[in-house]
């Protein structure tokens, strides 16, 4: 049901938003547009089939603990 | 495209909102338990000369935006550097809110239900409002703000024949130097966070008295979150405030009055709401310019939409459950350092050499 939620949210956005716009927007803009659509389809797809993914605080926090081992 | 405005009592009720946020509902968890209202007070005074440099800098170049001012002042590599660190945060930022509102609805109020539904419900409100632009932002605020306030007032007034002032007593019990530990908590979460309302709305501020509004906003969250923190500690008691997950949901839940006045939980729901919408959308907006400047776009415009889309896959994979979102804040604390403190100050050092320089330069061509 979740993936089918995702998968229903992103072909609205393409059809309503990406395919009637992309003419006014310039080849730049519309290569982000896809590039950010794609990883936030990625993030929420590997959530909804129960993938698992690093988790970026977890990496964040280790970074911090590495670089101050004597911060609490 | 239209040079867009925010007036003072937007710019105040959008940055109170803001920082009211998360706060509101996250805050007020603190090892200090009941000094945590005095470290609240010591982290907002930590905050401050951040405040006056974000301030001054949209005082020095009040027509430029955040990441416009960071290439003028950086050149280009500099520039695309910081605006990519400052993009990243404001994304993070607005992911970590967005699922802080996840957890608080999947804990408190709808436990059976995946967070992807709850989440993509709320950044579509988040996506827009934002696309909508900062006039409806700005006229937004001006409508939910007294919402906000009236439901903070009314939940601290019916709570009055309850609290227990016993339990903030003794005051400073605890050592000086923990209590300024903590409160550093509270300067990096979220009053420093500021930043990121600069990053979204520096060059859309009113360049006169830039200082009056934003301190302002910053004043009326510290008496909103102050209030919050004093409201749960005297309900609840300093050391359950710290060991339980969202204490103003337990809080406000255990008010009641007579028969009557019960299960005011609903209304806490509904302040999170507002105050969660405002601090994602400005992260978003945030954001947007940042991928607008960073890969040179005419506008940011088009980016709202994948982008909130992004910030909702983003927060799916920022930690398994909600312990670690309490555990995070203590390496967020030195983590945001760089955004919240290194990245301004150094902007500002160079925006004042850069000041002085055009200002010489004026001089000496009239003087000539």
């Amino acid at each position: 049901m979740v993936t089918f939620i995702v998968i229903a949210v992103y072909a609205l956005v393409i059809l309503l938003d990406l395919i009637p716009q992309r003419k006014n927007w310039e080849k730049k803009e519309v290569v982000t547009y896809v590039a950010l659509l794609v990883l936030g389809f990625a993030g929420l797809m590997a959530h909804s089939l129960h993938i698992k993914v690093p988790t970026i605080n977890a990496g964040i926090a280790s970074l911090v603990g590495a670089l101050f081992p004597n911060f609490k | 495209m239209r040079n867009e405005l925010l007036t003072h009592r937007q710019i105040y009720k959008l940055l109170a909102m803001f920082l009211i946020g998360s706060a509101a509902i996250l805050g007020g968890r603190s090892e200090v338990a009941q000094d945590s209202w005095i470290a609240l007070l010591l982290g907002a005074a930590y905050s401050v000369p951040a405040l006056l440099i974000l301030s001054r800098l949209n005082h020095l170049f009040p027509q430029t935006g955040f990441f416009e001012l960071t290439e003028t002042l950086l050149g280009k590599v500099g520039g695309k550097v910081v605006t990519a660190l400052m993009a990243w945060y404001c994304l993070h930022l607005g992911a970590m809110v967005l699922r802080n509102f996840s957890e608080f609805v999947a804990v408190c109020v709808m436990p059976e239900t995946p967070h992807i539904p709850i989440m993509l419900m709320v950044m579509l409100a988040v996506i827009y409002l934002t696309r909508s632009g900062l006039e409806t932002m700005g006229k937004w605020s001006l409508v939910m703000f007294p919402v906000l306030m009236v439901m903070l007032a009314l939940t601290f007034v019916l709570s009055l024949n309850m609290l227990e002032t016993d339990r903030i007593l003794p005051i400073m019990s605890h050592e000086f130097g923990e209590i300024a530990s903590n409160a550093y908590m509270f300067a990096s979460f979220p009053f420093l966070e500021t930043v990121v309302f600069f990053c979204a709305f520096q060059g859309a501020l009113e360049p006169r008295k830039p200082y009056a509004p934003v301190f302002v906003g910053f004043l009326v969250s510290l008496l909103a979150l102050g209030t919050i923190d004093v409201r749960n500690t005297m309900l609840l008691g300093g050391h359950t405030v710290d060991a339980i997950y969202f204490p103003s949901y337990i809080a406000v839940k255990v008010i009641h009055v007579g028969d009557i006045v019960s299960r005011l939980e609903g209304s806490l729901s509904m302040n999170y709401v507002i105050g969660g919408v405002a601090k994602i959308s400005i992260c978003l907006l945030g954001a947007a310019k940042g991928l607008k400047s960073l890969f040179n776009l005419r506008a940011h415009h088009p980016l709202i939409l994948p982008l909130g889309l992004m910030m909702s896959g983003l927060c799916t994979t920022l930690y398994e459950n909600v312990t670690y979102q309490y555990d995070f804040l203590e390496p967020y604390q030195i983590y945001a350092v760089l955004f919240q403190i290194i990245i301004p100050v150094l902007l500002w050092i160079l925006a004042e050499v850069k000041a002085k320089k055009l200002k010489a330069g004026q001089g000496a061509q009239s003087g000539a």
